[in-house]
């Protein structure tokens, strides 16, 4: 009897060792900061290395057999696979391991900077940790309940996170925008899902398609459900026409939370589109395709279409730094959805593999130019671009990284942007839309200005006459160093660039 | 034709209501306010201010703690209705289940008190 | 008299989730905002439980309990950021907590 339930303990732990990581470094935090004041260091320790073990766990995890179906329940006659409410394979692994990196890296970029505050840096980093356990649930979650509760678990703590500096109206403001954004969001997609599941009868992703025969009878129903889930997972991951909440968020939360809020939830959405709208990556049963007959695709494509001009057009009158990133997120979110649209055409492995690339590079570079902004302003900074002025010299790392990562995120040629770029438009391309490859193109065009204009400041303007020096503390180099170091390989050594792109790839073919 | 039970009980309630208040103006004597009638009666203190004050922004903290322990009662109920078939199938793995639960609550508790939420300032 | 079938509840909730969008979106006060909140949750609850009742499935009712329980955790976290935003600016009129543009 014990021994069994022993057994099925031990196999319950094994695959779910990320989250496990997670939520127990979120409870250490917990008890730690119950316990003593005095022991931030510890515990930002402890978020770390858990986020890092929790890296390390999916990328092993990834070498065994996979997919592993968690939470069974009893198949329905009509079904030959059992269905499971949570899934261990390659797409959900790889994204926990990205996951796990943004929030390691969130941990080190905030050093110090919640220290002279008086909201408690403990609350801090526990809110980080369960915010990436609510990511890595998500990512594997394969039944809509399931992926509700790590939605919110996810949600919630953001957008306490957005506010945590409380005594300050712009960040009390910020959290306040986001939190009625992400909770219109919630609601919408939760309205969704019940007419999804009440015309399906099921909330399984996985018997989905034995059930689509019954939509005769609903059709429309079943549509209205599937366009209101998009459109909260839009308003989530700020894509066009749901962007008008981005810039005010970014511009009033604290930066190291910005850093973390634009990058890892933006690749939940992604993966998750990809699991919910192009099921099993096979042209027959997915959702969208059999709600939306023939417009399937273009759906995808306008949102896409819409992120990426009205990002790139609202970017360039900006002189606020942070508004220059949000509308540029906007933007990028526009590029991943060009990968998306894609997998639902002919060559679904490659888009996936390629919107898989992008997403690792564009989250990485996203929070290091965020790092690049912090280590080089002042914390009581507004970031005006007229700030970065002379910073080649007075601090010529820090203004590399900066050349580095936006030239990245522009995709100029020698850089991992570009590389990511390049199979996101050939996977478009295959699939057969080759008008959204003018438009992306066109897109990184109108980006060069804006990025180029940063850049300028930076290298070109004499410094100002008072400027304070620059001090970069220890977590924000390493942060700065690996997101430089990752865009740079990736870029220059194609070698590398095209192993990682098969790597992605085959993650979809084994599922 | 349930429902007509529905409605004798809305047009029994309504009446009995319209009753009473009809036969208080018979009942009572009438109705002439003056000065010295509306003070307070004795010991009691005249009335500072409306009824429609903000409340303390400290009721708001016990409320929001209030409704988070208060919802997870959702929880528990449909656990104590299936336990017993539960734990025939399952043996012991319901209630630890349950423990866990109720532990993760009771460390929210316990944070919240050593936060001091709980605290009158 | 008709009998009370799937369609009422259907149209019961989405007049509700309408009224909460709306409120949602026109209100100035936060506090309806977030009562406007409630209601689009609580729509939801009731399509679940009666498509739960009229497929029948279980799924739906057990949906419910947790739309519940995370509605209580959204507007917990919702009213301390607006009792954050009324101490440091004083109000909660959502026209006047505006500071942030461009």
């Amino acid at each position: 009897m014990s021994s069994e339930l022993f057994t099925r303990v031990a196999q319950l732990v094994a695959p779910l060792s990320p989250e496990l990581c997670l939520l127990l470094a979120a409870l250490c935090a917990l008890m730690t900061d119950m316990v003593g004041q005095r022991s931030v260091r510890r515990i930002r320790m402890v978020v770390w290395v858990a986020s890092l073990a929790a890296v390390f766990c999916s990328l092993a995890l990834m070498t065994g057999p996979l997919p592993i179906s968690l939470f069974s329940r009893q198949p329905a006659p009509e079904l030959e696979l059992t269905p499971s409410s949570y899934i261990v394979d390659s797409l959900a692994l790889s994204l926990k391991a990205l996951i796990g990196l943004l929030t390691a890296l969130a941990v080190w970029l905030s050093e110090d900077a919640f220290d002279e505050e008086r909201s408690n840096a403990g609350e801090y980093y526990s809110l980080i940790a369960f915010a990436g356990l609510g990511m890595t649930v998500a990512v594997s979650a394969n039944e809509f309940l399931t992926f509700f509760i790590a939605f919110e678990l996810f949600s919630i703590p953001l957008y306490a996170l957005a506010a945590i500096r409380r005594y300050r109206s712009e960040s009390a403001e910020a959290g306040l925008k986001y939190f009625l954004a992400g909770s219109v969001s919630s609601a919408l997609m939760l309205f969704g899902i019940s007419w999804v599941y009440g015309s399906l009868g099921t909330t399984y992703f996985s018997e989905f398609p034995a059930r689509f025969t019954q939509v005769a009878s609903m059709p429309h129903a079943l549509l209205v459900g599937v366009l209101m889930i998009l459109a909260g997972l839009a308003f989530k991951m700020a894509a066009a026409p749901f962007h008008m909440w981005a810039p005010d968020v970014y511009e009033g939360a604290p930066p190291t939370v910005v850093a973390y809020l634009s990058s890892a939830p933006k690749a939940v959405i992604i993966g998750f589109c990809l699991r919910l709208f192009w099921a099993d990556l096979d042209l027959e049963s997915d959702l969208l395709r059999v709600s939306l007959a023939d417009g399937w695709m273009l759906v995808f494509a306008v949102l896409s279409l819409l992120s990426m001009g009205l990002g790139n057009l609202m970017a360039l009158p900006q002189v606020s730094l942070k508004r220059i990133l949000a509308y540029s997120g906007i933007a990028q979110i526009g590029y991943l959805l060009i990968g998306v649209t894609a997998a639902g055409g002919q060559t679904a492995t490659m888009a996936a593999g390629a919107t898989l690339f992008y997403l690792w590079i564009y989250c990485v570079t996203n929070l290091t130019s965020w790092a690049a902004l912090l280590a080089c302003l002042p914390s009581d900074s507004t970031y005006q671009r007229g700030e970065l002025a002379g910073l080649a010299q007075r601090n010529p790392f820090v203004a590399f990284v900066l050349l580095i990562s936006f030239m990245s995120l522009a995709g100029v040629p020698p850089l991992a942007g570009f590389v990511g770029k390049f199979y996101l438009f050939r996977a478009i391309y295959a699939a057969g839309m080759p008008w959204l490859v003018v438009v992306g193109v066109v897109n990184s065009v109108i980006s060069l200005y804006y990025y180029f204009g940063v850049l300028r400041t930076a290298y070109f303007d004499p410094p100002l006459p008072d400027s304070p020096p620059i001090r970069v503390k220890l977590g924000v180099r390493v942060v700065l160093v690996i997101g430089t170091a990752a865009s740079l390989i990736l870029g220059l050594w194609p070698g590398f660039a095209l192993w990682s792109l098969e790597t992605a790839q085959t993650l979809f073919v084994g599922r | 034709m349930e429902y007509a039970y529905v409605a004798l009980f809305l047009l029994g309630g309504l009446a009995f209501v319209g009753a009473t208040l009809t036969l208080n103006r018979f009942v009572t004597s009438p109705h002439r306010p003056s000065a010295s009638k509306l003070l307070a009666y004795e010991c009691g203190e005249p009335p500072i201010g409306e009824a429609w004050v903000q409340y303390n922004a400290r009721y708001y903290l016990f409320a929001m703690m209030f409704v988070l322990f208060d919802v997870e009662a959702a929880f528990v109920i449909p656990w104590a209705v299936g336990f017993k078939t539960m734990s025939l199938d399952l043996g012991i793995l319901p209630l630890l289940e349950m423990l866990i639960f109720l532990s993760l609550l009771a460390l929210a508790l316990v944070y919240a008190w050593r936060k001091g939420a709980l605290e009158w300032v | 008299m008709t009998p009370v079938g799937l369609q009422h509840y259907l149209i019961l909730a989405a007049v509700l989730f309408s009224i909460g969008l709306y409120g949602a979106l026109t209100r100035r006060n936060a506090v309806a905002v977030l009562m406007s909140l409630e209601l689009m949750f609580n729509s939801v609850n009731i399509n679940l439980v009666a498509f739960s009742h009229f497929l029948p499935d279980f799924t739906g009712v057990l949906f419910s309990i947790f739309v519940i329980t995370v509605a209580a955790a959204e507007v917990t976290i919702g009213v301390a950021i607006v009792l954050s935003v009324y101490r440091n600016r004083n109000t909660i009129d959502l026209e006047q907590v505006n500071q942030l543009q461009g």
